[in-house]
């Protein structure tokens, strides 16, 4: 991996290739977290663009005190945050306070009941997946596929380490439920 | 122990491979015990699926947009916002203005203006006035009258693009 002192300097001095190159590399977190928290599949490229354009302008700003890819993760989820806002999404977090109320609002959380009963188990878990409240799915995807740790995933959704440690947990316990409660019977 | 059954936590954490004080009595119960190894399976083959990069795609070519967007920005609205035509404008208009009102009324006007700066804030309007009639009275119907129209519309322009640029610059701050 390229030294970043020397990239950031590279994109602030003004070097084309160097920044296409930048995006290349983050391009894959930044729409794993806008994927997640967005549902709107027309704004999503839209904002994925917005926040590469908000990172150029405010990579002089990043003083190295953090990793450049939570940092990236920041700029990404709170532009999502702006998103949501603007459109009066409401964010699953708003609605509980502790951990009982995790439960209470993973349990009214949507769960549309309509899918094709021939869809592979991957599909199936997209769909699953997609009925989870926002946050979750985001901490369930940068735990997975970025492999960032619980410490990095509280630093860009500004959440405490206890907290993203439970959510996740919450998480994947109901994707293996709700996997099994519905597609087990069928397979049997 | 071997009765008790690993807690769903306990198998996630196994499965992540997140090694506790009680890893080497879970392991064993986890192995031995039918029911939590049928749940470690289930837990393993999904944690398999959700490493599953399927869905993120963006349309190819993505990097190159965005960098070729950010090199437009360069002429307009990214870092020269400070120079823009609007800040020009903001700046340079009034300027313009107060020139050519100078150049109009003449130096005399202007020093005995300077002269009555010590007198009353009164006296001081008052001249004002008298110098705004005197000096509709001098332009008449002059070519420097349109020069001096044409320059009051480009300031108000020049201002609300600053505004326009500064709240925008505002929103992408919050964003
Ligand atoms: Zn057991």
């Amino acid at each position: 991996m390229a030294d970043s002192h020397l990239e950031i300097e590279q994109i602030l001095a003004g070097d084309h290739k160097a920044f296409e190159a930048f995006v290349k590399r983050y391009q894959r977190l930044v729409s794993h977290i806008v994927f997640r928290m967005i549902r709107n599949d027309e704004d999503r490229r839209d904002i994925c663009q917005d926040v590469f354009i908000k990172i150029h302008r405010s990579l002089s700003s990043f003083r190295h005190e953090s990793k450049l890819s939570t940092w990236i993760g920041r700029v990404a989820y709170n532009r999502c945050l702006n998103y949501l806002e603007k459109k009066k999404v409401p964010l699953y977090e708003d609605l509980c306070n502790e951990g009982e109320t995790v439960d209470s609002v993973i349990g009214s959380a949507v769960r549309p009941d309509e899918y094709a009963e021939d869809q592979d188990r991957s599909a199936r878990l997209r769909h699953e997946i997609a009925g989870l409240p926002a946050q979750f799915r985001t901490i369930v995807t940068l735990y997975h596929l970025d492999e960032m740790t619980y410490l990095e995933i509280g630093d860009i959704m500004k959440l405490p380490e206890g907290t993203v440690k439970s959510y996740l947990f919450r998480a994947r316990q109901l994707l293996k439920e709700r996997l099994l409660a519905k597609y087990q019977p069928e397979e049997l | 122990m071997k009765s008790v059954h690993a807690t769903e936590e306990q198998i996630q954490a196994y499965v992540d491979g997140i090694i506790g004080e009680d890893f080497a009595l879970l392991s064993e119960h986890i192995e031995n015990c039918e029911q939590c190894r049928e749940t470690m399976h289930q837990y393993r083959a999904l944690f398999g699926e959700l490493a599953d990069d399927t869905g993120f795609e963006l349309p190819a070519g993505f990097a190159r947009t965005v960098a070729a967007q950010v090199e437009v920005g360069k002429d307009g609205a990214v870092a020269p916002e400070r120079w823009s035509p609007a800040v020009l404008f903001a700046i340079l208009g009034p300027a313009l203005m107060a020139a050519i009102t100078f150049y109009i009324l003449g130096y005399e006007s202007l020093l005995s203006g300077l002269g009555d700066f010590g007198q009353t804030m009164l006296g001081n309007i008052d001249a004002m006035f008298t110098g705004c009639a005197t000096y509709l009275q001098r332009l008449g119907l002059r070519p420097d009258l349109f020069l001096f129209t044409m320059l009051v519309l480009l300031v108000i322009s020049g201002l609300d693009r600053l505004l326009r640029t500064l709240r925008h610059g505002k929103a992408m701050l919050l964003a």
